[in-house]
């Protein structure tokens, strides 16, 4: 019988220090706090990212040592602390990228995730694990760098190629014939689709990195709807589709002219494009705090499990990518961006050969916050 | 001397100041091309041009350093400048507003529509 228990309560000593050198090797920085957010296990990898040790660390408030920023720098711990949210809301995890200040003082970007320990139905506290992102914001940045500057370097010889073709095209420099002209059309045409698409792209990196200055007014968003279907009404014709407007009145949202236009006549076009027949149309109405706009088609629709990625750059519903071949997967990027900068919402519904209905939500002007929280935008 | 009105360039890319000399000597100017900011500067100060066309982006001096010197010079400051920018960006397009200038393209431009612009500038100017 005792040999039984040294046996067992051997094993258990053994189980506690291979999890202890686990926890330890752990690539991850990882820490563990109880329900008063005082930390009870710090491992290496956390001591090497920022700096505090375990001795440390042990029994204290884990806000001493590794504080959440957004962004702005802005402390989140008390408005939106992982670790909190994870404890009072039991059974929720939270993931994003924040930053968390070392000892020395410096700002490092962290993913964290985190998630609630239990014991005996109750919340006893919470684990984080991190990794450090410096490395992956570095090359993130230059990334963008290189793509805005290769995108502007194709301005210039895009230039020599549009202006030569316009002077040819437009007998300046003696008569063509008809399929010369077919043809140099060809190269037009698609000097203009690359022009495009540099275009988009470099607007897509400019909204994301925040250099877009936005020119706020009041704005009724049900007539920039009806305009830009009545704009792109032609599209529709030529494919024999049913036009549908109806619009409720609605309060006025505070938003870019501009750029809400760009919004709507970028959706009103997808849905002509990816609807060969039946209807494509603009919906507006309101709840008290918010005005929707709906555009919806009866098109070839976005497969339900590939939803949650449109609006990331460059992706395509693969439905999409079968009706058209053009279509650089930029549209909806900077359509969610404009959004985004809104603090409004893009919610879809769609499904494979069910049509699709995107509804943009837009805050009503009284209702818009002064002070954005990026943190929950980020997390979008 | 020819009774021509005279238009300079400033574009360091040949190809893109041939196009541009190209449609312009078309339309009737007498067009006198800096292949950069300096030497257009100097061009500027001997013809005392009915009108600049200014790329921003230039060796030597930039776009908007050559605006400035035109702008510091009596004998120049009244020239209206049209911008060349290979750059959408807004705070450029200010820029070049705040600097002086009267008008500005967005590179890939079409080349009508500049000439049709200078045509425009320099009739509005001729009439001032």
């Amino acid at each position: 019988m005792s040999a039984k228990s040294t046996t067992a309560s051997g094993e258990l000593v053994s189980l506690q220090r291979e999890l202890e050198r686990i926890f330890a090797s752990l690539g991850h920085g990882m820490y563990v706090v109880d329900k008063e957010r005082r930390i009870v296990l710090w491992n290496r990898a956390a001591e090497s990212i920022l700096g505090w040790r375990e001795k440390d660390t042990l029994g204290k408030d884990c806000q001493e040592f590794i504080g959440h920023l957004d962004d702005n720098g802005e402390q989140i711990c008390e408005r939106a602390c992982p670790l909190l949210d994870t404890i009072e809301k039991t059974n929720t995890t939270y993931a994003g990228i924040v930053w968390a200040h070392t000892k020395s003082g410096e700002l490092v970007p962290v993913n964290v995730s985190c998630a609630p320990l239990m014991e005996d139905g109750q919340v006893a506290g919470a684990v984080e694990v991190f990794s450090d992102m410096t490395h992956e914001k570095e090359v993130d940045r230059l990334k963008s760098t290189m793509c805005s500057v290769v995108a502007h370097e194709l301005r210039t010889p895009l230039t020599s190629m549009k202006g030569y073709l316009e002077l040819v095209l437009g007998g300046e420099v003696g008569d063509i014939t008809d399929d010369q002209r077919d043809f140099l059309a060809i190269v037009g045409e698609n000097a203009q689709r690359m022009q495009e698409l540099i275009d988009d792209f470099l607007d897509a990196e400019k909204l994301q990195s925040g250099l877009i200055e936005m020119h706020w007014e009041d704005l009724d968003i049900g007539s920039l709807a009806e305009q830009s279907l009545k704009d792109l009404a032609p599209a529709a014709k030529e494919k024999s589709l049913c036009v549908v407007v109806e619009l409720e009145e609605v309060p006025p949202v505070q938003g870019d002219r501009n750029r809400m236009k760009q919004v709507l006549a970028n959706l009103v076009s997808n849905a002509i494009k990816y609807t060969n027949e039946g209807k494509v149309g603009v919906r507006t109405h309101a709840n008290g705090k918010h005005v929707t706009v709906e555009v919806w088609d009866t098109g070839v629709g976005i497969p339900k499990n590939e939803i949650g990625r449109i609006g990331e750059k460059f992706f395509r519903a693969s439905t999409a990518a079968r009706t058209s071949g053009h279509g650089s997967g930029l549209g909806l990027a900077i359509t969610k961006e404009i959004i985004k900068k809104h603090d409004g919402e893009l919610r879809i519904e769609s499904g494979t050969g069910n049509g699709s209905r995107f509804h943009v939500l837009l805050p009503v002007s009284k209702e818009r916050k002064v002070i954005r929280n990026p943190q929950e935008v980020s997390n979008e | 001397m020819s009774d021509k009105q005279v238009v300079v360039l400033a574009e360091d890319e040949p190809q893109i100041a041939n196009l541009v000399r190209y449609k312009l000597e078309k339309s009737g100017y007498e067009v006198l091309w800096g292949e950069d900011g300096q030497r257009a500067w100097e061009l500027i100060q001997e013809s005392k041009p009915d009108l600049v066309i200014l790329d921003v982006m230039m060796p030597m001096m930039d776009g908007f350093e050559v605006l400035r010197a035109m702008k510091g010079e009596p004998g120049t400051n009244a020239i209206p400048a049209i911008m060349l920018t290979a750059r959408s960006m807004e705070e450029d397009i200010l820029k070049g507003f705040e600097e002086g200038a009267v008008d500005y393209m967005v590179k890939p431009f079409s080349v009508t529509e500049l000439a049709a612009r200078v045509k425009a500038t320099i009739g509005r100017n001729g009439d001032s």
